[in-house]
């Protein structure tokens, strides 16, 4: 577990996020420090995901400011396009690229974005599918692929371009139960090997596992956060325990 | 219900003059007099038209399609309005303003005279049609690809050319077949262009070869040869298509 010092690897404050008349996010306040794995948990409709998508500004915030590593990404002057290169991005839905291979879909931005040469980029895209357990796919096309192949290939194509924190948004969700445990896995080893995470999930067993902190939302706003297991054992908010008695 | 129907056949076949029909239709000495005019300046031209207005009409259909995207509204009307004009007016109509009009109306000399001016009358018509289908097929890529795109740090212009418009087009690749195969048989058009004997397209070639011999067999020759063109055509993007069926 890291302590909590220095410049967070990502720092949001009074962040609001409304779509039209409807505000999703109602003023979040959250560091995430280097090397620390925080997971996100919450009913449905509770901002979760959006406050993940607003943190590499998929979703453009409406209020309240947003930093990584120290800078002031909501500034006009942000060159956000190389943010987001250092801030890997793993989706509910994969999202790979259908129309490349597996080595494809990992090369396209280190070689078009990074501008890594051809046998670099493959280097790389090697390595990380090996992180992931998948070396012999680099040839296979995504609708080749289970789902979670398809997921750990995202997760490599997020690693491939060496990013110093990683967003996930509830990345087992689509899955079928058999394969929830092979991305879990992936995930668990990146965390131990120290990479800054920010995970929306439903799985309980990983955030008590590998979470440093563990948030809960409702309603838009961070109603409880604290060391996993004893939010999950003792939840001090009602809205907490209403929400965990029934997921648990 | 069939026997009326064998009752027609078995009367056209005793009652036709086939020796007429035939010598009407395909006589082998004018047949043997095309060769080699109907080959290398009739059919020459008709592809070559058909490539150039396709070529030009996919190039400018793009421009008019993410155009008509645009969130500057601007480009979105002017887009707008070139669809609805070209797609409106009849093909014929504007290859008659770009040949004898816009020359005269803008003083300046079209390249390529009068053919030139025509191909690009059948580029603006074919631009018009193929700007909606290309938008269609954009808007198929489903919203997590460009996501994914943009989270590896791909800039909007970069996720759209490597990523959104590959998968865009092997979805209208039907579509856009059609478009091809209509501009083939629109090329037949330019004959209001004036054609000398080089320019001369196919349908133009089979008609003054019915003005010159007061028979049909050039007509025959070039329905022939338009069929030699689309029919291959046809079971090559077939094969296209299933070659692509695993990258969707």
């Amino acid at each position: 577990m890291t302590t909590a010092t220095g410049t967070p690897a990502i720092e949001v404050a009074g962040l609001r996020k409304s779509f039209g008349d409807h505000e999703v996010l109602k003023g979040i306040d959250l560091a995430v420090h280097p090397g620390e794995v925080v997971c996100i948990i919450g009913p449905s409709g509770s901002g979760k995901s959006t406050l993940l998508r607003t943190v590499n500004r998929l979703e453009e915030p409406t209020g309240g400011s947003l930093r990584v590593d120290g800078v002031d990404i909501l500034d006009p002057d942000c060159d956000i396009d190389a943010v987001r290169t250092r801030i890997g991005m793993v989706f509910q839905q994969f999202n790979l690229f259908p129309h490349l291979d597996v080595m494809g879909n990992l090369t396209i931005a280190q070689r078009r974005v990074l501008r890594r040469g051809k046998q670099e980029a493959a280097d790389i895209g090697r390595a990380m599918l090996e992180r992931v357990g998948l070396s012999d796919k680099a040839a296979a096309y995504p609708s080749q692929l289970s789902g979670g192949q398809q997921q750990r290939v995202a997760i490599a194509r997020a690693l491939s371009m060496n990013p110093d924190m990683m967003l996930f948004d509830e990345p087992t969700s689509a899955l079928d139960p058999e394969l929830v445990g092979e991305v879990l896995d992936v995930m668990k080893r990146l965390a131990a090997e120290g990479m800054t995470m920010m995970v929306v999930t439903h799985e309980m067993g990983f955030a008590r596992e590998m979470g440093d902190r563990l948030v809960f939302m409702d309603d838009g706003l961070i109603v409880e956060e604290g060391v996993p297991s004893e939010v999950l054992s003792s939840p001090q908010h009602a809205r907490t325990q209403a929400f965990l008695s029934k997921v648990l | 219900m069939y026997v009326l129907f064998f009752a027609a056949l078995v009367a056209v076949a005793v009652f036709a003059d086939w020796e007429r029909i035939a010598n009407q239709f395909f006589r082998l000495d004018i047949a043997r007099d095309q060769f080699p005019e109907i080959i290398t300046i009739a059919l020459k031209n008709t592809v070559l038209f058909t490539l150039i207005s396709f070529a030009g009409g996919l190039v400018l259909g793009i421009a008019f399609a993410l155009m008509k995207l645009s969130s500057v509204a601007p480009y979105r009307w002017f887009a707008t309005a070139w669809i609805e004009l070209f797609r409106g007016m009849p093909a014929l109509l504007t290859i008659f303003a770009m040949v004898y009009v816009v020359p005269i109306a803008f003083g300046f000399r079209i390249p390529g005279g009068q053919v030139g001016a025509g191909l690009i009358g059948l580029i603006f018509v074919a631009s018009a049609y193929m700007a909606e289908v290309i938008r269609s097929g954009i808007q198929a890529v489903s919203k997590g690809q460009s996501e994914a795109a943009r989270s590896l740090g791909m800039s909007p212009a970069k996720t759209m050319g490597w990523i959104v418009l590959p998968q865009g087009f092997r979805i209208i690749i039907p579509p856009l077949t059609n478009e091809f195969v209509l501009l083939l048989k629109d090329t037949s058009l330019l004959f209001i262009a004036g054609s000398t004997v080089l320019t001369k397209e196919l349908t133009t070639y089979a008609r003054d070869g019915l003005t010159n011999t007061g028979n049909g067999t050039t007509l025959v020759m070039a329905a022939m040869l338009y069929l030699l063109i689309t029919i291959p055509l046809t079971r090559l993007v077939a094969v296209l298509e299933r070659r692509l069926a695993r990258g969707r």
